[in-house]
């Protein structure tokens, strides 16, 4: 009767399998579960609303159909008419505990419409240091029912957002209604 | 009763003796592999085989039984008016008129590796429950094979368009690149035979995400041609 023998070949590969599974259960036991689930943060127009790392202040907000706006490469000046509505909403914002801005906003109307802003408004992802503030015109074009009143969503990136998901919502009660707004750069200081 | 003597050298206990070896069997013989027969009876016993079968056919009478994978027949499609408001699901259209064109953003035809645009002018309105993108078969035509997806754009300014908002009219270029062949042969028509693919709001059944699925084509439309929809090309010259 013949008896296996293990040779160290067999020996050293079922050594190397056995830390690769103790390296995976090490890992795994050590990992930072990031939640899936957004959080979401309420606040009012005029608050400090914290999502996602950054701090939020929605300002002033106004219905119209004629905006101005500067060119920031060639200065022209452009003047854009709708037949519906554009909304402006004015932001600042700052970083919480590191350099942070808004990956995305999103304009959502009493009915649960929800509204992106409008291909006129020139994101530039500026972010912010803790403790200094910027601020942008955020621009939508709206049907006129949808730009008296609403809520401004703070959206993070993706899923895989490497801070925890939080969605920012900040209750915009009063619009007003004006005959034009000259929308402001994207700029330093609190708006 | 004894054995017989074994033949010199073949007693494996004895020293120097040669182990067998395994047998091979002779050419032709009927022991050459698997025996066939015995594997499909081990197959049809087993309930893998059986499990793979019925999901199989779960697959095809599925498939079937939701309209196949078969186009569907344009002749059984409502055509509609060209300036008719039709809702697509993620936005409602009304198709202006149409022209074809070799010298509209000339450089964008070079990347896409095409000889002229399809220009289709229309209105695009979004609808709920939020902002969306163009989806680049919602306009077709006919029988047409493209060179690359189709680009939308501003009317006056060229810019692209991005996204289209709920309630909002939005005024476009639908712009269809073609090769040389099908450019040659839609020039000489008078009306384009396009097709229009509607999307429902529907959960993705893997991702969970919310968004609009499932195409279906909605109408064709026989759009009149109108040369005047694509913006004069001003010479840089």
């Amino acid at each position: 009767m013949s008896r296996r023998r293990y040779t160290p070949g067999a020996v050293g590969t079922g050594v190397a399998l056995l830390g690769v599974v103790l390296l995976a259960g090490v890992q795994e036991a050590n990992r930072e579960v990031i939640p899936t689930v957004a959080t979401t943060i309420r606040g009012t127009a005029g608050e400090e609303v914290t999502a996602g790392g950054t701090v939020v202040e929605v300002g002033e907000a106004w219905s119209t159909t004629v905006v101005e706006q500067t060119d920031d490469i060639t200065d022209e000046v452009e003047r854009a008419e709708t037949p519906v509505s554009w909304l402006v909403v004015r932001v600042s914002w700052s970083g919480q505990r590191e350099p942070s801005a808004v990956p995305q906003y999103a304009w959502r109307d009493a009915d649960g419409v929800e509204y992106s802003p409008s291909d006129r408004y020139g994101f530039r992802y500026q972010e912010a240091q803790p403790g200094e503030w910027w601020h942008e015109d955020v621009l939508f074009e709206v049907p006129v029912a949808a730009a008296t009143a609403g809520t401004l969503r703070l959206l993070p990136e993706g899923r895989d957002w490497a801070l925890p998901m939080e969605v920012g919502e900040i209750t915009v009660p009063d619009v007003v209604a004006v005959d034009e707004v000259v929308l402001l750069p994207t700029e330093p200081g609190r708006g | 009763m004894s054995q017989p003597p074994l033949a010199p050298g073949r007693d494996p206990a004895a020293p120097g003796a040669v182990p067998d070896l395994p047998r091979t069997p002779a050419s032709g013989s009927d022991e050459v592999g698997p025996d066939l027969a015995v594997l499909l009876a081990r197959a049809a016993r087993s309930w893998w085989t059986w499990g793979v079968v019925a999901a199989l056919l779960a697959i095809v009478l599925g498939t079937w039984a939701g309209g196949g994978l078969e186009e569907v027949p344009e002749e059984g499609l409502p055509q509609v008016p060209a300036d008719a408001r039709i809702a697509l699901g993620p936005y409602d259209v009304a198709i202006q008129g149409w022209s074809i064109s070799r010298e509209y953003d000339a450089d964008m035809l070079e990347i896409v590796d095409a000889d002229a645009w399809v220009v289709v002018a229309a209105d695009l309105t979004g609808a709920p429950p939020r902002s969306t993108t163009y989806k680049s078969d919602s306009v077709t035509v006919s029988s047409l094979e493209t060179t690359a997806y189709p680009r939308i754009v501003d009317p006056v300014s060229g810019d692209y368009v991005g996204y289209l908002h709920p309630g909002v009219t939005t005024s476009v270029l639908i712009l269809l690149p073609v090769a040389k062949a099908d450019a040659a042969t839609l020039d000489a028509l008078t009306t384009l035979p396009a097709l229009l693919t509607s999307y429902t709001y529907t959960r993705h059944v893997l991702s969970g995400e919310e968004t609009w699925l499932r195409p279906q084509a909605r109408a064709t439309v026989q759009v009149p041609r109108d040369d005047t929809v694509v913006p004069a090309v001003e010479d840089d010259a």
